[in-house]
């Protein structure tokens, strides 16, 4: 996809980058995916809290990059009916994608639709 | 996006009931790697290595056989276009090896690797910077999308 013309690149809804991926994966085989990634990636992830792991991706062409994408895996929120339909109905999967977006953009939160959710991320 | 990562928008021309009963075409389009997927996100991937001494899905399948997993990649499949210019343009897919069942393809990443410049494929600016990253999702996002 080239990045020119920069119309390709600058968006209305201040898009700017992707921030995360989501995985979520019932608890059943939350440990199997884990270690799968693991293996994928490379490197151990962090853990952020019980049931919530993180990579932090690497972008090349940048030794020291101010920010990483992260590659989450989460365990679906007891309280969230989207997700626990998500994995109900395809088990371990992406189901939200993070995007960095300019904060004069005033997008807050996430949005859902009926196959997916897009995370916010105000920078 | 500035980055250099993007969200790749796939949509089929027409449903399968379009193309004539047992004919080549309606069979390509009912095998096509994603006329199986529900709407919505389909895949997702990180950079891949095409010219790695040792293959990568080699790499992978022995990280993930010494981590006692079952799970394994395919060999990498080659790919490539030819683009409005006349550039032809060639990378290589690292799949995981059960990536083409109706669930769990976006449970694991695959790998995408340019084995032509990526500039020809990604064109960036000097100010920005490739990313690892890039995904696959299906129609009906696309008019979501738009709308926003």
């Amino acid at each position: 996809m080239p990045t020119r013309p920069t119309s390709n690149t600058e968006h209305p809804n201040g898009a700017l980058s992707i921030a995360h991926l989501r995985v979520l994966a019932p608890p059943s085989v939350f440990v199997g995916v884990a270690t799968e990634l693991a293996a994928i990636v490379g490197e151990p992830p962090i853990e952020v809290s019980e049931g919530e792991l993180v990579w932090l991706l690497d972008l090349p062409g940048q030794l020291t990059p101010k920010w990483h994408p992260q590659l989450l895996l989460c365990e679906p929120d007891v309280d969230d009916e989207d997700e626990l339909r998500f994995v109900q109905t395809h088990g371990a999967g992406l189901f939200e994608i993070g995007v960095r977006v300019d904060e004069r953009s005033g997008k807050r939160r996430w949005s859902d639709t009926p196959f997916g959710r897009v995370a916010w991320i105000p920078v | 996006m500035p980055d250099g990562a993007y969200l790749e928008l796939i949509s089929f021309t027409h449903p399968e009931s379009h193309y004539p009963p047992s004919s080549p075409s309606r069979d390509a389009r009912r095998h096509q790697q994603w006329a199986n997927k529900e709407c919505g996100w389909v895949a997702y991937a990180f950079l891949g290595a095409p010219r790695a001494t040792q293959p990568l899905f080699a790499l992978l399948n022995e990280r993930l056989s010494g981590a006692g997993s079952n799970t394994r990649y395919a060999p990498e499949d080659a790919g490539g276009r030819t683009r409005s210019d006349g550039v032809e343009i060639q990378w290589e897919i690292t799949p995981p090896a059960r990536w083409a069942e109706k669930e769990g393809g976006t449970r694991l990443p695959f790998f995408c690797g340019d084995v032509t410049p990526r500039d020809l494929r990604v064109r960036m600016s000097s100010a920005s910077a490739t990313t690892t990253t890039f995904f696959g999702l299906r129609t009906r996002w696309l008019a979501w999308f738009s709308s926003r």
